[in-house]
């Protein structure tokens, strides 16, 4: 079964102990997608580290090693193509530093190519059901391109979308993202430099 | 190479939980012609044929743009006949066997668990189509064939509160 309005962002809710055929499908009257507002995060670098896939165990000491030092990371995500695993870490920007050392001792010897941090910032947003539903991403991602608002990278899983831009740009891109997205009255963008 | 303590030398570390989404397909894109429009255009595709995200990751470099994506195993039907109906969006991109999320909460934003995580399914031999946080879980992406030998490398580093799937 399925129910469409026009200009809607629907939710779809596979129900498990039913046959694919008998799918349902639900949606939000929504004309722009409502969110809980917008994080925005100054300060930051994001390191980009490729390993061989082999490498993997090294590269988790590394991890061990940074988290004992009682570094924290305000966002991680990676990718594998081949026998490569790219991995990119966003850190505040004074703890770079400490998280090349330690990927650099901790890899030394192996195929692996650690780039320097690049200066950066991060927004991040949730919604209602945003983990279930289709097409959020798509219009952040839209109207970025739309206003030429360079992003660097972006992660979703769950519901939470994280956007990383280059350093200077997550106010520009805050104010774009709330002309596409309807946040609350009360709240609209906090600012936070804050992490371990 | 320094060497590091972990897993097999350790207490296992309290985690509320795992949760497992199965019965996904990986879509895989990496484009070193870039014309800078094709994620917008490729997520509006998707978008239009309903095909919801359960995790995305994407980068652009100087040399390429590249994003994996997982989405239901009933939309890697869709997503080929898109590809069908436009051949420019078909450049780069690989749909894998079938895959299965694994995401550990609370990551509480700690490089050890992750470590740990990578250090566990590392010594199973699991091979990692890729790894992402969110603000709770940090969620890895391994291949169905792998799931029980992952949950079960998984179980043998952290004490899991409840295992949802």
């Amino acid at each position: 079964m399925e129910w469409r309005y026009p200009d809607l962002t629907p939710i779809r809710c596979p129900l498990p102990f039913l046959d694919d055929a008998l799918e349902t499908k639900a949606a939000y009257r929504e004309s722009r997608i409502k969110t809980y507002g917008f994080q925005r995060m100054t300060g930051l670098s994001l390191v980009r580290i490729t390993v061989h896939r082999s490498e993997t165990e090294s590269l988790g000491q590394a991890f061990c090693r940074l988290g004992e030092e009682g570094i924290g990371f305000l966002l991680v995500f990676s990718q594998c193509r081949g026998q490569a695993m790219e991995v990119c870490l966003v850190v505040t920007a004074e703890r770079v530093g400490v998280v090349e050392a330690r990927l650099g001792e901790f890899l030394a010897g192996t195929d692996r190519l650690v780039r320097p941090g690049v200066p950066s910032e991060m927004v991040f947003f949730q919604g209602p059901h945003f983990g279930d539903r289709y097409g959020i991403l798509e219009a952040a991602v839209r109207g970025l391109a739309a206003r030429r608002v360079k992003m660097t990278a972006a992660a979703c899983s769950g519901s939470c979308i994280y956007l990383v831009l280059p350093e200077g740009k997550s106010e520009e891109a805050v104010a774009t993202l709330s002309e596409m997205f309807e946040i609350p009255r009360a709240s609209s963008t906090k600012l936070s430099t804050t992490c371990r | 190479m320094a060497e590091h303590k972990d897993c097999s030398t350790t207490e296992k570390i309290a985690m509320e939980g795992l949760k497992v989404s199965g019965n996904l397909t990986l879509m895989e894109v990496a484009d070193r012609s870039y014309a800078g429009e094709r994620l917008s255009r490729m997520l509006g595709e998707l978008a239009k044929a309903g095909v919801n995200m359960m995790l995305f990751i994407g980068g652009e470099s100087q040399e390429e743009i590249r994003f994996a994506s997982c989405v239901a195993a009933s939309d890697g039907a869709h997503i080929k006949a898109l590809m069908d109906l436009n051949p420019e969006l078909r450049t780069g991109v690989e749909l894998s066997a079938a895959v299965d999320l694994l995401a550990l909460f609370p990551h509480r934003f700690d490089f050890r668990t992750l470590g740990l995580g990578l250090i566990a399914l590392a010594r199973a031999r699991i091979p990692l189509h890729g790894f992402c946080s969110s603000l709770s879980a940090i969620t890895f992406v391994a291949d169905h064939t792998d799931l029980d030998q992952a949950v079960a490398a998984l179980k043998g580093c952290f004490e899991l509160g409840v295992e949802i799937s």
